[in-house]
C-alpha cells in the first residue's frame, strides 16, 4: 500500500539532494556554496531518516487495517487457544467418516445396479437380433423363387417385435411391484429397444470396418 | 513473514492428508456448528479440494504474481458458496488449530504468527476480490428450467432460463447446483453459443454412482430452479476470427462443448472446416443424433461421424480417435477433445503415439475432485500431462 498524498511530481530523493549542483551566474553575491552543500547534505539525511520513519509506520498502518477489518468481521486468527473439545472434535471426525461411508457404499451399490441392469439389457438385445437373423437365415433358407428383401427384413422384424413383448410383459409384473427407479429402468430399455423395432430411424454408425479397440471408452 | 517456514511446515502437514482435512473441518464445525450447512452431506470430495486448493496458495507463497490471480478467483468464486467476510477468520482459526495439531512439538508462536499473517493476506485478498465484482455479477444466477428431454436412459438435454445475462463464451463451463441435492456443484457445458434469449442447453448423463447428475437426469423437472456460478475455462474456447480448421473429439455428452464453438463458428464469416466425430457405446446412446445430422446438412463445412465403441449388434467396434484417424490425417488442425476422463485419455495418449503435436490438442477437464478455479489456473501442459496421466 503506498502513500496515498504523493504528489504528482516525483519527490526528490535524498541521493538527488545531496547531489543537487546549482548553477553559478556571473559574479553577483551568493550563498557560500560550502554552506549550501552541508545544508544540502543535513536536508537529505533528515528526509532519509523520515523516508524510513514513513514506511514503518504505513507497515504498521496497514497492519492495524488488517487488525481492525478481521475484528469488525469477528476474530483475528491466532493459536490462543480457543476452549475447543479435542473429544468434540474426535467425535465429528468419527460422525463425519461414518456419514461418508454410508454415502459412499451407496453410490457402490447403485453404480453397481446400473451396470448389471445395462449389461442384462444389452444381453437381451443382442440375443433378440441373434434370433432376428436366425429368423431371415430360415426364411432364406426356406422361400425359394419367392424370396423378397421386403419379407426377410419382415421376418428379422417380427421376431424382434415377440421378444420385445416378451420382455415387456416380464417386466410389467415386476415394475408394478416396485418404485419410480423401476419405471425409470423400463423407459431406459424401452427406449433402447425403439431403434431396434424401427432401424431406419437412426444412423449406422459402423460405416468403416475396423478391428475392436479399446471398448467402453466413450461415454 | 518467513515464506520457507511456512513452506516446510505445511510439507510435514501434507503427508497426513484426508487425515488433517478431516480434522481441520470438524474443529471448523466445533467452533461454528452453523457453517456446517454450507458443505454437503458427504465430505469426501471436498476435502481434496481444501488441501489442493491451499497447497497451491503455499506452494506459490513466494509468487506473488501466481498467488494474487488465485486467490482473488478464489474469492470471486466462493460468493456462490454464501461465504461471508466474517467465516473468515473462523476458518483462520480452524486451519492454525490444525496446522498446530499436525505439527504438535514443531508448532511454535513464531510459526503461528507467520501463517496468521498470510492467513490475514490472503482472507483480505478474497475479501475483497468478492467486494469488488459483487456490483457487476451476482453471486449466482437463478436459472429456471424450461424444457427437459429424456433422450436415452441416462442421458437428458436440460434447458434454462437464467435470470440476468450469463456471458460465457463457447467452450466454457459453468458450476451447477440443484435444491435436489444441496451444497453439491458439478460443472456442465453450455451445448450452445450465447442466444438472444439467454437460455443455455445442458447434455447431462446420469453418471452412475454420481450425485447431482443422476437427480438432474431422473428427478429434475420443468419449472425447478438451478444456481449457476460464473463461467469457466478457456482450453475448449475459439478464438473468433480466421484460424486454422477444427478437429473435435466427442465421447457420449462431451459433444456439448463442440456444438457451441460450431454455433459460435457458424454465427462469424470465417471460412473454417470442422470435423466433429462422435462416440457412444451402442447406436441407442446417441442422444443427439437428429440435431448433429441437421447441423451438418445446414452447415457446409462441418462434417459429422459417429463411432460406436461397443457395437454389440454391428460387430464394428471403434473408439472415436479410431475413427478419426481412419478418416484422415488431422496434422494441420486444432484438435479438441471433450468426454470421460477414461475417453480423453486414451484419445490423448494414441494422438500422442501417432505423433501429433501435443500444442495442437486441446483438452479440459473439470472433476469434481479439483477445485476447478485451481485447475483453470494450471498451464495447457500441466492439464495435458494430467489427463494423459494413466
Amino acid at each position: 500500500m503506498s502513500a496515498e498524498s504523493t504528489p504528482r511530481r516525483r519527490p526528490l530523493s535524498p541521493h538527488e539532494i545531496r547531489n543537487v549542483r546549482l548553477r553559478q551566474i556571473g559574479f553577483r553575491k551568493g550563498y557560500d556554496p560550502a554552506e549550501v552543500n552541508a545544508l544540502l547534505q543535513r536536508v537529505a539525511e533528515e528526509i532519509a531518516a523520515r523516508d524510513a520513519q514513513i514506511s514503518t509506520l504505513l507497515n504498521d498502518v496497514e497492519r492495524l487495517q488488517r487488525e481492525v477489518y478481521a475484528r469488525r468481521h469477528g476474530a483475528l486468527p491466532d493459536n490462543a487457544p480457543v476452549g475447543l473439545d479435542e473429544a468434540l472434535i474426535s467425535e465429528r471426525i468419527q460422525a463425519q467418516q461414518y456419514v461418508d461411508e454410508i454415502v459412499a457404499a451407496a453410490q457402490t451399490n447403485a453404480a453397481h445396479l446400473v451396470a448389471q441392469s445395462r449389461q442384462q439389457a444389452n444381453e437381451i438385445i443382442r440375443a433378440a437380433h441373434a434370433a432376428a437373423e436366425q429368423a431371415a437365415r430360415n426364411y432364406r433358407a426356406t422361400s425359394g423363387p419367392s424370396y423378397s428383401p421386403d419379407r426377410e427384413e419382415l421376418a428379422r422384424l417380427a421376431t424382434l417385435a415377440q421378444w420385445a413383448i416378451r420382455q415387456f410383459s416380464g417386466l410389467r409384473t415386476q415394475v408394478d411391484a416396485t418404485d419410480d427407479a423401476a419405471r425409470q429402468e423400463l423407459a431406459s430399455i424401452l427406449d433402447r429397444l425403439a431403434p431396434i423395432l424401427y432401424p431406419g430411424n437412426t444412423t449406422n454408425g459402423a460405416a468403416y470396418p475396423g478391428d475392436p479397440g479399446h471398448r467402453n471408452e466413450n461415454r | 513473514m518467513d515464506t520457507a517456514a511456512l513452506k516446510a511446515s505445511w510439507a510435514q502437514v501434507v503427508p497426513l492428508g484426508d487425515q488433517a482435512a478431516a480434522y481441520f473441518y470438524a474443529t471448523l464445525f466445533s467452533i461454528d456448528p452453523g457453517l456446517r450447512n454450507m458443505f454437503p452431506a458427504s465430505m469426501g470430495g471436498q476435502r481434496d479440494r481444501l488441501l489442493s486448493a491451499l497447497g497451491h496458495i503455499v506452494s506459490n507463497v513466494d509468487d506473488s504474481e501466481t498467488l494474487v490471480a488465485f486467490v482473488q478467483q478464489l474469492g470471486r468464486d466462493h460468493r456462490r458458496f454464501e461465504v461471508q467476510p466474517q467465516h473468515y477468520p473462523v476458518v483462520g482459526q480452524a486451519l492454525l488449530h490444525t496446522l498446530a495439531h499436525g505439527l504438535g512439538p514443531a508448532w511454535n508462536d513464531q510459526l503461528a504468527a507467520d501463517w496468521a499473517e498470510a492467513y490475514g493476506i490472503v482472507s483480505k485478498a478474497m475479501i475483497d476480490a468478492a467486494a469488488a465484482v459483487d456490483p457487476f455479477e451476482p453471486a449466482w444466477w437463478n436459472a429456471e428450467i424450461v424444457a427437459h428431454e429424456r433422450r436415452t436412459g441416462d442421458i437428458a438435454v436440460i434447458t434454462v432460463r437464467p435470470q440476468g445475462e450469463v456471458r460465457y463464451r463457447a467452450g466454457q463451463s459453468l458450476a451447477v447446483e440443484s435444491h435436489l441435492r444441496p451444497k453439491v456443484w458439478r460443472y456442465l457445458t453450455p451445448a450452445n453459443a450465447p442466444r438472444r434469449d439467454g437460455t443455455i442447453d445442458f447434455h447431462v448423463r446420469a453418471v452412475a454412482a454420481g450425485q447431482l447428475s443422476p437427480a438432474l437426469v431422473y428427478q429434475s423437472r420443468v419449472g425447478d430452479v438451478l444456481r449457476l456460478g460464473s463461467p469457466i475455462g478457456n482450453r475448449l474456447t475459439v478464438a473468433s476470427g480466421p484460424g486454422p480448421d477444427l478437429l473435435l473429439l466427442a465421447g457420449g455428452t462431451g459433444v456439448a462443448p463442440m456444438k457451441a464453438i460450431i454455433e459460435q463458428l457458424a454465427a462469424g464469416l470465417e471460412d473454417r472446416k470442422v470435423t466433429l466425430v462422435v462416440g457412444v457405446p451402442n447406436q441407442w446412446d446417441l442422444h443427439d443424433q437428429a440435431e448433429l445430422d441437421q447441423l451438418a446438412n445446414d452447415l457446409r463445412w462441418v462434417q459429422v461421424i459417429t463411432a460406436l465403441s461397443d457395437d454389440i449388434i454391428g460387430g464394428q467396434p471403434m473408439t472415436v480417435v479410431e475413427a478419426a484417424l481412419r478418416h484422415g490425417s488431422w496434422h494441420d488442425r486444432k484438435i479438441y477433445v471433450c468426454g470421460s476422463p477414461a475417453m480423453v485419455a486414451g484419445t490423448c495418449q494414441t494422438l500422442r503415439d501417432e505423433g501429433y503435436a501435443s500444442t495442437n490438442i486441446h483438452v479440459e477437464q473439470f472433476d469434481d475432485k479439483t477445485y476447478a478455479p485451481l485447475r483453470a489456473s494450471l498451464t495447457p501442459e500441466r492439464v495435458f500431462e494430467e489427463v494423459t496421466r494413466p
